[in-house]
C-alpha cells in the first residue's frame, strides 16, 4: 500500500536542486547535474507508471498519518502517465542546455529553481490532498515567478508584474474555497471531500466554494477572461525556462480543474458545465485570433497555448467517457509538443540573432535537419495526420459530434485551420523565406548536438503518440474510466471505511 | 457575525485596492487579500477558548477545544504568504528602480 | 533614539532572546513552539544587533553567508525526513530514538523530529535575517 515511488518524482528534482545551489557559482557541474536529475525522474516515473499501470491505484500515506488525518499522495493513471510526460519534459531540457556554450545561463540560480519548480509539477500531479495542491501551487508559482523576473528589461518586468498579482489572486481565491470546503466538510483530502460532499450537493457553501476553486484554476490554466497575464510573460525569459514553463504550468491548472471536477465537484449538470463550456470556446477562439496578429516567435505559441487550453477544457465539459480521455490525449501530446515549440523558438532565435520572425529567414536553405525536425511538433500542433495532434484534435471532435454540439464543431474547425495558419506563418517567415539582407547573424550558427538531441527527442515521442495512438488512447480510456468512477479513487484512498 | 464582518471587509479592501494603478498599493492589496483568507480558514475550525493540546496525565483533549487542523494550515499559508510579500516587495523596488515609478501605466509594452 | 541606548539595551535583550529562540526549538514538539518559531525569535535577535551595531558588524563575525545558513537547514529538514526511507517507513514518519532530560527544558525526545525541528529552524532563521539586512543594505544605500 504505502509505496515510497510516489513521493520521489517530487524530491529527486528537490535534492538536485539543493546540490546545485551548494554547488552555486558551478554552471558546466549543474548542467550535468541537470541530466543526470532528468535521467533518474524518468525512471523513478516510468517505474511508477508501470507499477500503477499493473496494479491499480498507488497511496502513500506522509509520515504514516493514515488517510485523511495526513497527507496523502495519490497515483492514479491520470497522475502516473502526467508524470512520466514531464519527465520525458525534464531531460528534454536538460539535454537542450547541455552544452555550455549555446545557451548562456543569466543567473546562477536559474538551474536549481528549474528543479524546483519540477518538482512542484511532479508534487501537485501525485498529491490527494486541496492543501497540498496549494501548497505545491505556490512553490510553483514562487519558483516561477523568480525566473520570470530574471530579465531585466522594463517588459519583462511589466509581463511578471502581471503575472504575480493575477496568480496571487488566484492563490488567495483558492484558500478561500479551501476555508469553505473546510469549514462545511471538516476535511481536505479529496477522497474525504468527495465522500462528504456527495450527500450535500446543493448547499451554498459548497456550490461557492466549487465557484471559487473553478475562478482559481481558471486563472492559473490561463481561460479567457484571464488569460492575458500568459503572453505579456512567458517570451521574455530564456527559450528553456519558457519551454517549462509553456508546457507544464499552465496543465497543471488544466489537472487540477480535471481532479476537482471529476471527483469532487462533478462537472455534470451544473450551471459550472455550461459556463466551462462557453469560456472554453472563447478561448480557443481567442487564443488563435491572438496569435494571428503577432510576430513574434515565442508569442505566437503563448498565445496557442491558451487555445489548445481550450480543446482541453471543452473535453472536460462535454463530460463523456469519450470527452474525458480525448481532454487527457489533448492534455500529454501537448505538453510534450508545446514543450517542443518552444525549444525550437529558442533554436531559431539562437540561429538568426533575433526572436522577431520579420528578422529571421533562411533556416530552410541552412539548417535542413532543424527545420525538418521542427515541422513535427509544429504539424502535430496544427493537426496533421499521423502526428500525436491530430489524434487529439480528432478524439475532442467526435467527442462534440457525439454530444452534438455543432458549435464546439465549427469552433474547433475553424481553430485548427488559424492553428496551422499560424503554424505555416512561422514556417514560411522563420525557415522558408531567405534571410533579410539586413539581418545581423551571430558568428557560430551550429546548434550543438545536446540541442538536437533535446527536441529530436521529444519529436520521437510526439511521433510515438501518433503513430502509436492505437497504444495510448486505450489509456486514455482506462483514466476516463477511473475518473468517472470516483468510487474506486476514494476506495484506494479511504480503504473500506 | 462581527468576525464574518470584518473578513468580508478585509476582502473588499484587497479587491480595491488590487485595482489601483499604482503598484505599491496593489501590493497591500494583495496581502490584506492573503489575511482575509488565512482569517477564513482559522475562523472555519471554530471559534472556542483553550488550546488543543493533550495535557500531561489526560489521555484525551479537555473540551472545548477548537479544531487545530486549520491553525496548522493557516500556519503554513501564513508561511507562504511571507515569502510571496518578500519577494512581491522586492520586485516592486525593483520595478520602481527600472521603470522609475510605481503607476501601472509607466510598464506599457512598447511594441 | 540614541544609538547608545539601543546599543546597550540589545547587548543584553539580543542573548536572550536567542537564547528563549532555543528554548523554544526544544520544547517544540508536544508543546508550543518548534523550528518556525525559534529561527524566527532567532532572526529577530540577529535583527536587533545588525541594526543597532551595522550589518557588516554582524557578518564578519560569522564564517558563513545567511544564505549558506538557510540551505543548510533545508538541507538538513529533507535529510530528516528521508531517514525513514532508509528503515522503509512511509517518507517523513517520525523515527524516534532515546528521552533526555536536558536542564531547563525538561523532557527531550530525540528523533529525526528534532532534527527536521532545527533544520527549519536555520532555515527561517537564516531566510529571517538574510532578508532583514537584504532591505536594510538597500536602505543604507540611498
Amino acid at each position: 500500500m504505502n509505496s515510497n515511488l510516489l513521493i520521489l518524482p517530487a524530491i529527486v528534482p528537490f535534492v538536485f536542486a539543493l546540490v546545485m545551489l551548494w554547488l552555486r557559482g558551478r554552471e558546466g557541474a549543474a548542467r550535468y547535474l541537470a541530466l543526470l536529475s532528468g535521467v533518474i525522474q524518468s525512471i523513478v516515473a516510468a517505474l511508477l507508471f508501470k507499477l500503477v499501470l499493473s496494479e491499480g491505484t498507488q497511496t502513500l500515506e506522509i509520515g504514516g498519518w493514515e488517510a485523511p488525518f495526513g497527507i496523502t499522495f495519490v497515483a492514479d493513471l491520470l497522475s502516473a502517465s502526467l508524470a512520466l510526460v514531464t519527465s520525458f519534459v525534464s531531460l528534454a531540457i536538460a539535454l537542450y542546455i547541455s552544452v555550455e556554450k549555446d545557451e548562456p545561463i543569466t543567473h546562477p540560480f536559474t538551474l536549481p529553481l528549474l528543479q524546483l519548480l519540477l518538482s512542484s509539477v511532479y508534487g501537485a500531479f501525485l498529491t490527494g490532498d486541496l492543501f497540498n495542491l496549494f501548497v505545491w501551487f505556490e512553490v510553483m508559482l514562487i519558483t516561477s515567478f523568480v525566473l520570470l523576473s530574471f530579465g531585466d528589461a522594463k517588459q519583462a518586468i511589466g509581463g511578471a508584474i502581471k503575472y504575480v498579482l493575477l496568480n496571487l489572486v488566484s492563490s488567495v481565491l483558492f484558500l478561500t474555497a479551501i476555508g469553505l470546503l473546510y469549514g462545511k466538510t471538516g476535511t481536505l483530502n479529496f477522497a474525504h471531500i468527495a465522500a462528504r460532499v456527495g450527500h450535500l450537493s446543493n448547499e451554498p457553501l459548497l456550490i461557492g466554494a466549487a465557484t471559487l476553486l473553478f475562478c482559481a484554476f481558471s486563472i492559473k490554466a490561463a481561460l479567457f477572461p484571464v488569460h492575458f497575464w500568459l503572453p505579456a510573460s512567458y517570451h521574455h525569459t530564456p527559450a528553456f525556462v519558457s519551454a517549462t514553463f509553456g508546457g507544464l504550468l499552465t496543465k497543471v491548472g488544466v489537472y487540477a480543474m480535471i481532479r476537482t471536477f471529476t471527483l469532487v465537484f462533478p462537472l455534470q449538470g451544473t450551471w459550472l458545465q455550461t459556463a466551462l463550456w462557453i469560456i472554453s470556446i472563447a478561448t480557443m477562439l481567442f487564443g488563435v485570433l491572438g496569435a494571428a496578429s503577432q510576430m513574434n516567435f515565442r508569442r505566437i505559441l503563448s498565445f496557442h497555448i491558451i487555445s489548445q487550453i481550450g480543446y482541453m477544457t471543452l473535453g472536460l465539459a462535454l463530460w463523456s467517457p469519450l470527452a474525458l480521455s480525448a481532454a487527457v490525449f489533448y492534455l500529454l501530446h501537448h505538453i510534450i509538443a508545446k514543450t517542443n515549440l518552444f525549444l525550437f523558438g529558442g533554436l531559431a532565435a539562437r540561429l538568426c540573432g533575433s526572436d522577431d520572425l520579420r528578422k529571421q529567414g533562411g533556416l530552410y536553405s541552412s539548417h535542413l535537419p532543424t527545420a525538418i525536425l521542427f515541422l513535427i511538433p509544429a504539424l502535430s500542433l496544427a493537426g496533421m495526420p499521423p502526428l500525436s495532434g491530430f489524434f487529439a484534435k480528432l478524439l475532442v471532435l467526435q467527442a462534440a459530434l457525439e454530444a452534438h454540439s455543432l458549435i464546439s464543431v465549427i469552433c474547433m474547425l475553424l481553430v485548427g485551420l488559424a492553428t496551422m495558419y499560424s503554424m505555416i506563418k512561422i514556417w514560411s517567415e522563420a525557415f522558408w523565406k531567405p534571410a533579410p539582407a539586413d539581418a545581423v547573424r551571430p558568428s557560430n550558427r551550429t546548434p550543438s548536438a545536446g540541442a538536437y538531441l533535446g527536441v529530436a527527442y521529444l519529436a520521437l515521442f510526439t511521433v510515438f503518440i501518433g503513430v502509436g495512438a492505437g497504444y495510448v488512447f486505450p489509456i486514455c480510456e482506462r483514466i476516463a474510466g477511473e475518473l468517472l468512477d470516483q468510487g474506486c479513487y476514494i476506495h484506494a484512498v479511504l480503504g473500506e471505511r | 457575525m462581527i468576525i464574518a464582518s470584518f473578513i468580508g471587509l478585509l476582502y473588499i479592501a484587497g479587491f480595491y485596492l488590487l485595482l489601483r494603478r499604482s503598484l505599491v498599493r496593489a501590493a497591500i492589496g494583495a496581502l490584506l487579500l492573503g489575511h482575509a483568507a488565512n482569517l477564513l480558514i482559522f475562523v472555519s475550525g471554530g471559534l472556542s477558548a483553550g488550546a488543543p493540546i493533550i495535557r500531561e496525565g489526560e489521555d484525551s483533549l479537555i473540551s472545548p477545544y477548537p479544531d487545530p487542523l486549520p491553525q496548522a494550515l493557516v500556519l503554513t499559508a501564513i508561511v507562504i504568504g511571507l515569502g510571496v510579500s518578500a519577494y512581491l516587495l522586492a520586485l516592486i523596488h525593483r520595478t520602481a528602480e527600472i521603470a522609475g515609478g510605481d503607476d501601472m501605466d509607466d510598464l506599457k509594452e512598447e511594441e | 533614539m540614541s544609538p547608545f541606548l539601543l546599543r546597550t539595551s540589545v547587548k543584553f535583550i539580543a542573548p536572550i532572546q536567542l537564547a528563549l529562540a532555543l528554548y523554544f526549538l526544544l520544547r517544540g514538539h508536544n508543546e508550543p513552539g518548534g523550528g518556525f518559531i525559534g529561527g524566527l525569535a532567532a532572526a529577530s535577535a540577529v535583527l536587533l544587533y545588525g541594526l543597532s551595531f551595522g550589518i557588516q558588524e554582524v557578518e564578519s563575525k560569522l564564517p558563513v553567508s545567511w544564505f549558506s545558513f538557510a540551505l543548510f537547514g533545508l538541507s538538513l529538514a529533507v535529510f530528516s525526513a528521508f531517514i525513514s526511507v532508509f528503515v522503509n517507513q512511509p517518507f517523513f514518519t517520525g523515527i524516534w530514538g532515546p528521552e533526555l532530560y536536558a536542564p531547563l527544558v525538561g523532557k527531550l525526545k530525540l528523533g529525526t523530529v528534532l532534527l527536521f525541528d532545527i533544520g527549519v529552524f536555520c532555515l527561517v532563521m537564516g531566510f529571517g535575517v538574510g532578508l532583514g539586512f537584504t532591505f536594510f543594505a538597500k536602505e543604507a544605500e540611498r
